[in-house]
Parts: C-alpha cells; sequence; structure tokens
C-alpha cells in the first residue's frame, strides 16, 4: 500500500507540474475561444439571400432580429437568433408576437420543430462544449443557437426552408 | 529534512488530499484572482480555507478505502486538461464518493468539494433550467417597489419606464449564483467550525438568502432607476460595493446565527 501511495504523491505532483506548462503554453488558444452570433453588427446583411428567403432589414428593437422577405408571403417573416445557453424573454416575445396573429417555428441543429425543449438542448450543448474542450476542438455555432421564425398567421412556414435559413444564417455568421 | 523524507517515503491520507486540493486550487481557481474578465473568487477561496482545516483535523490516521486511491488518480489526471472547469468535475467525482461517508471529516471533504462544483458548473445548469421560470418572479419582486415610486412597467423579465429608463434582467443578474456562494460560505462556515447541520443552521443559512435577494432585488431598482445609476450599479463600482456588502452580510448572519451552536465533537 506505501508503493502505491508513493505512485499516487509523484503522479499528484506529476499532473501538477504538467498542468501549470499547459495552462502557461496556452497551445491552443482557438479551441477556448467560442464563436458568437453577432453576425448583425454587419453592415452588409440588407439585400442577402438566407436560403429561400432575402433580407429586408435589422429589427429596430431588438439586435439579434432580422425581417425577411419570402416568395410566398406578402408580409415579412421574422427570425431572432439565440443562444440555448441563455433564455429569451417568452413573456416579451409573446407580447410583441401574439399567438392570435403570428405563427412560431423553432430551427436548431438541422431540425425545425413547432416547440423547443430548451433544456435538452442546453443539455447536448454542454456535453459538446465538454466534448469540444477535451479534444480541444472549436465548437459549432449551430450547437450553440437556435433560431425563432414569426410568421403571420395566414402565410406558412415550411420546415425545410426555416432549416436552409439557419443554417445560412449560421453561415453568415462564421463567415466574418 | 528529515520530517520531509519521511512524510514522502510514507506518504499519508493527509499528505494525499492536500497535494490534490492544492493542485485543483492552483491550477483552476488561483488563476482566476489574476483574471481581469471575473471578481476575485471570495467564496471559493473560503471553501478551500474550510478544506485545508478539514484536512488538518485529519492528522495522520488512514482514512482512505482502497479505491479512494484510484478516484484521487482519475482526479489527479483529470486536473490536468487546461479547461477550467475540469477541476470542478474531478471535485464532483470526488465529492461525490466522500460526501456520504461515516468519517466526518470526510465527508466533510465530499460536501465541500460538491460546494465548490456547483458554484462553477452545476448552479450554472440548474440555473439554465429554471431561468425562464426565475427570472420573471425576480423581476417581479424588483418591480414592486418601482411601482410605488414611478410609472414603471412590468413585461416578462424586463422593467420599463415610458421615458426609456428601465432593464432587463439576465440571468448573470439573478441573485441565483449570489445564494450558491452564500450557500458554500455557510457550509464552509459550519466546516471551519466543525458544527452538526441543525435546524437553527439551516435557519441562518435561510435568512442569509432572505438578505441577499434583496440586496440583489434593491441593485435591479436601482439598476433601472436612471441611466447613470445603471452605469454605476451595473458596469461601475457599485459592483464591488454591492459584492462586498453581501459578504460582510453573510458572514455577520452566520457569525451571529451560529455563535454558541455545538460543535460536532470529536470525528
Amino acid at each position: 500500500m506505501t508503493a502505491a501511495r508513493r505512485l499516487l504523491l509523484a503522479w499528484i505532483v506529476t499532473g501538477c507540474a504538467i498542468g501549470i506548462l499547459l495552462r502557461a503554453a496556452a497551445t491552443n488558444e482557438a479551441a477556448r475561444a467560442e464563436p458568437r452570433l453577432d453576425f448583425l453588427e454587419r453592415a452588409d446583411l440588407i439585400g442577402k439571400a438566407v436560403g429561400p428567403f432575402t433580407v429586408e432589414r435589422k429589427d429596430e428593437e431588438d439586435r439579434f432580429t432580422l425581417w425577411l422577405r419570402s416568395q410566398q408571403c406578402d408580409e415579412a417573416i421574422v427570425v431572432s437568433a439565440g443562444q440555448v445557453e441563455r433564455a429569451p424573454s417568452e413573456q416579451a416575445i409573446a407580447a410583441r408576437f401574439p399567438a392570435s396573429a403570428w405563427g412560431t417555428l423553432y430551427a436548431h441543429d438541422g431540425r425545425a420543430t413547432q416547440d423547443f425543449p430548451r433544456l435538452l438542448a442546453y443539455l447536448r450543448f454542454v456535453a459538446r462544449r465538454f466534448a469540444a474542450q477535451l479534444t480541444r476542438s472549436p465548437l459549432s455555432l449551430s450547437d450553440m443557437a437556435f433560431f425563432t421564425f414569426h410568421t403571420p398567421r395566414h402565410c406558412a412556414l415550411k420546415a425545410d426552408s426555416a432549416v436552409a435559413a439557419s443554417k445560412a444564417l449560421i453561415g453568415l455568421a462564421q463567415s466574418q | 529534512m528529515a520530517r520531509f523524507v519521511e512524510a514522502v517515503g510514507n506518504p499519508s491520507d493527509r499528505l494525499l488530499l492536500t497535494l490534490f486540493f492544492l493542485s485543483v486550487f492552483c491550477l483552476d481557481y488561483l488563476p482566476r484572482v489574476f483574471s481581469t474578465a471575473a471578481s476575485f473568487p471570495t467564496p471559493e477561496f473560503i471553501g478551500f480555507v474550510a478544506i485545508a482545516i478539514v484536512l488538518n483535523r485529519l492528522g495522520k490516521e488512514s482514512a482512505l478505502r482502497r479505491w479512494d486511491y484510484l478516484a484521487l488518480f482519475i482526479a489527479s489526471g483529470a486536473v490536468i486538461h487546461p479547461w477550467r472547469h475540469m477541476g470542478a468535475f474531478a471535485l464532483t467525482g470526488l465529492g461525490l464518493l466522500f460526501c456520504f461517508r461515516r468519517d466526518r471529516r470526510l465527508a466533510a471533504l465530499g460536501q465541500l468539494s460538491l460546494g465548490l462544483a456547483c458554484l462553477d458548473v452545476w448552479g450554472q445548469v440548474a440555473l439554465t433550467a429554471i431561468e425562464a421560470k426565475l427570472l420573471p418572479i425576480e423581476t417581479a419582486l424588483a418591480y414592486v417597489p418601482l411601482s410605488f415610486l414611478d410609472s414603471f412597467a412590468l413585461l416578462g423579465n424586463s422593467i420599463s419606464h415610458p421615458d426609456g429608463r428601465g432593464v432587463t434582467v439576465a440571468a448573470s443578474c439573478s441573485a441565483f449564483r449570489n445564494m450558491l456562494a452564500v450557500a458554500l460560505l455557510w457550509l464552509s462556515f459550519m466546516k471551519i467550525r466543525n458544527l452538526e447541520f441543525s435546524p437553527r443552521s439551516f435557519g441562518v443559512l435561510a435568512a442569509a438568502v432572505v438578505i441577499v435577494v434583496l440586496l440583489n432585488t434593491l441593485r435591479i431598482d436601482l439598476c433601472a432607476w436612471s441611466a447613470d445609476y445603471f452605469q454605476y450599479w451595473h458596469e461601475g463600482p457599485g459592483v464591488g460595493v454591492l459584492s462586498l456588502t453581501m459578504l460582510a452580510l453573510a458572514l455577520t448572519t452566520f457569525y451571529l446565527g451560529l455563535a454558541g451552536a455545538d460543535d460536532g465533537g470529536s470525528p
């Protein structure tokens, strides 16, 4: 047992020394930096194609919201970008886009759904961030972001279109 | 020198545990002191002081079981990884292993480890699970005094005024993390004084939590009151003033509330 303890003692001390060296070296800073959804800072978005839509204008109240023009609807479709680790203000959104006039579709992780199980998405995000940190690989924006599409009630939005638009928005954000 | 050679030649459980916790502290907590991105981690530091005091009580006895050494080996390997949350994961594993032990000193080490891990990682996960419900409640609490003072409006986790003033309460503004910090301080205080858990001790914790929630509510009110106040209490020196006030009030509550409480006696 004494030999095992000596071995453990040596391992702890060596591990601490290696850990200090690894932190000091900061071998892969890019792996620690996580991408941000700040594509709305861009001035060149207006008129850009986003999947089957075209960006009509930025939102005046929310910097993470865009108004999109589509071929199938006369009125604009509104898309809001969010991060799964931060809850949007559901009540504020409901007040701005009441269910009586607007339909809602969520796009995340290559899927579009009527409801967004945010906690599950967050746990998946935590697991992927853990794996990304262990392998020192960058985390994808598609792991972190979700998109909420608000469509006028009389205008149906196809799930494929929402997914294509969300992928295009992520592409835009990552290309800056 | 002879004592050093003897200690290294036949390392005690206390020495192994001390080196492990020292390693976690140096690798994942000490760098935060020099970080400009976060405030000084006072509750975590007090938590490690409590761990040091509990380790001192361990003496030279053998307290660890055979598989504890394996767990220590794995945890020590895990903290080599430079991700700053690895220490919390290692402390979680060790905390779960120790926290229900009959040996009160090992149980205390497990509880303190879990407390540190909760403040670092698991609290954030829990907050994410409940923030959609919690933030509107905290905002409504802050809205109550404001509604008497001026014509503020409440919507979800936002308080607004017709003239443009207002505040949106995000997860980082919630009192939840402060509550966890206060709970860790309380646990550290209990372990430093070697106290048993009792209804009175939980009452003292509840009182400190109430104080923290009220102080955070006051801060939200001040932030909503005017742009200048927001700048001071959200971005400026007010953040430090509030943190120090919370810490001082919590420690005073624990000191006065737990004064004269019976200690746990021998392990």
